[in-house]
């Protein structure tokens, strides 16, 4: 049976704060619905009320801040794909939202809601730890900022507390000479959640030597994280095939160390070292 | 279940570019309010989750799954739904375009595909196969008739009435 609860919709953000203060406990936020309907629809969701934070201006912004790239939690898929902010300082993760679930998803879908439900596949967060994310949390009693594979805990799960609000998530804008990739394997192309993404942000010298790289596997780890074996394998080599899948290798014994020999490890081990190493091929040896 | 123990929300909007006003259940979905309250059926449910895309409509011109919205969230908005794209015995173009081709079988994910196409042409009046194809990837057609869906959306965004598709 469908869930029941009252909804309320705060017209500032400081009356969603002192909202939550009061009911945090009793209280599921929703923006654009996508996770919390169906919950909501299989009876699952259990709360008193669901707060509408979607259309909160201070939730909705895109914009460079001291150095950083803000985007408000209430931004939608569709809104990052497109903003020249995002394609400009961020485009992997520009990439990424407009591979999320389908037109209409991306239409109602947010990226707060994205790193609050925490799915392990969600494809918004390899690209935010490559741009070492971090995310701002409001309450009525204060501000925290974490950084987001501190913010995340497991799959579904992460340190947000009851009357605490996922504000904007703050970006380190890319670097010029910087090269990017997001690569993901699904079932279908729109609309399955994505069994395992990569995002990948890579830098190279004038000697043809890799500078910097950094890399994020999602799907494959509990919690989000950066590869940082496979980019210690890349970094201050030049890149070729060979070390290419050296590194794919590195990500693959990370997943089993983390996991354990599953039953699927079989077919998720090939198919992770595949992706990675399409994305490093992107990264590097594909034009533009 | 009684309705005299649920806090109703009152919510008003444009539909199909005509103002309404009414009373809906908070947990309700924008889908079920449109079905089951105000009786328009042309948008329909097909899985409930946001997967099939039968009920796509336009919501401030973006093609949204009224399924995953919540009824109370359509408060203030403009809302279409397939209802309100023909004029009159007047088909919109894109329907025009399907039947020409013969793009429609069962007919139940027409509606949606419809929505899907003119929240496209909308945005990007001249689209590539491509932009076609992706703008479409969130609706199912179970007949798998899908070719000459995107030939006939194809077809007409490269025709002088693609801009017709967009003031309509």
């Amino acid at each position: 049976m469908r869930s029941r609860f009252r909804y309320y919709r705060p017209t500032s953000l400081s009356e969603a704060l002192d909202f939550l203060a009061l009911h945090g406990t009793d209280t599921a936020i929703v923006a654009g619905g996508t996770d919390l309907m169906i919950s909501a629809r299989s009876g699952d969701l259990q709360c008193k009320y669901v707060l509408d934070v979607s259309r909160l201006n201070e939730l909705r912004p895109v914009a460079m801040s001291d150095g950083l790239l803000a985007i408000g939690s209430a931004v939608t898929h569709a809104e990052i794909a497109a903003h020249p902010v995002t394609r400009d300082v961020a485009p992997v993760l520009a990439k990424a939202a407009s591979c999320v679930g389908s037109t209409q998803i991306r239409n109602m879908g947010t990226i707060g809601g994205n790193i609050a439900n925490a799915s392990p596949a969600a494809d918004t967060i390899p690209p935010l730890m490559v741009h070492n994310a971090k995310i701002v949390v409001k309450s009525a009693s204060g501000e925290r900022v974490e950084y987001l594979g501190d913010f995340v805990r497991g799959p579904y799960v992460t340190i947000l507390k009851p009357g605490e609000l996922i504000t904007h998530v703050l970006l380190e804008p890319m670097m010029s000479g910087y090269r990017h990739s997001f690569q993901r394997i699904a079932r279908r192309r729109a609309l399955s959640i994505a069994r395992m993404n990569v995002a990948a942000l890579g830098l190279v010298d004038g000697n043809g030597v890799i500078q910097d790289l950094r890399l994020s596997v999602g799907s494959v780890t509990p919690r989000p994280c950066r590869m940082t074996v496979a980019e210690d394998v890349l970094t201050s080599n030049k890149p070729d095939k060979k070390v290419f899948w050296e590194a794919a290798e590195k990500v693959s014994h990370e997943m089993v160390r983390w996991s354990g020999i599953r039953p699927t490890t079989e077919y998720k081990k090939p198919a992770v070292e595949g992706l990675v190493y399409r994305a490093l091929a992107d990264l590097f040896l594909s034009e533009g | 279940m009684q309705n005299s123990d649920i806090d109703l929300v009152n919510i008003q909007f444009q539909l199909n570019g005509k103002p309404i006003r009414l009373s809906v259940r908070p947990f309700d979905s924008a889908l079920a309010v449109i079905r089951d309250e105000i009786g328009l059926t042309g948008t329909k449910e097909g899985c409930g989750i946001g997967e099939c895309g039968a009920c796509t409509i336009l919501v401030d011109g973006k093609a949204i799954t009224a399924c995953l919205m919540l009824a109370p969230q359509l408060d203030g908005r403009e809302v279409q739904t397939i209802e309100g794209v023909a004029e009159g015995d007047t088909l919109h173009p894109v329907q025009q375009a399907l039947l020409a081709h013969g793009a429609v079988q069962c007919g139940f994910c027409t509606p949606g595909m419809v929505m899907s196409a003119k929240g496209l042409l909308e945005a990007n009046s001249h689209p590539t196969r491509e932009e076609i194809a992706d703008a479409l990837a969130g609706n199912l057609c179970r007949c798998t008739g899908y070719v000459q869906i995107v030939d006939a959306i194809e077809e007409l965004a490269g025709s002088p009435r693609a801009n017709e598709a967009v003031k309509r």
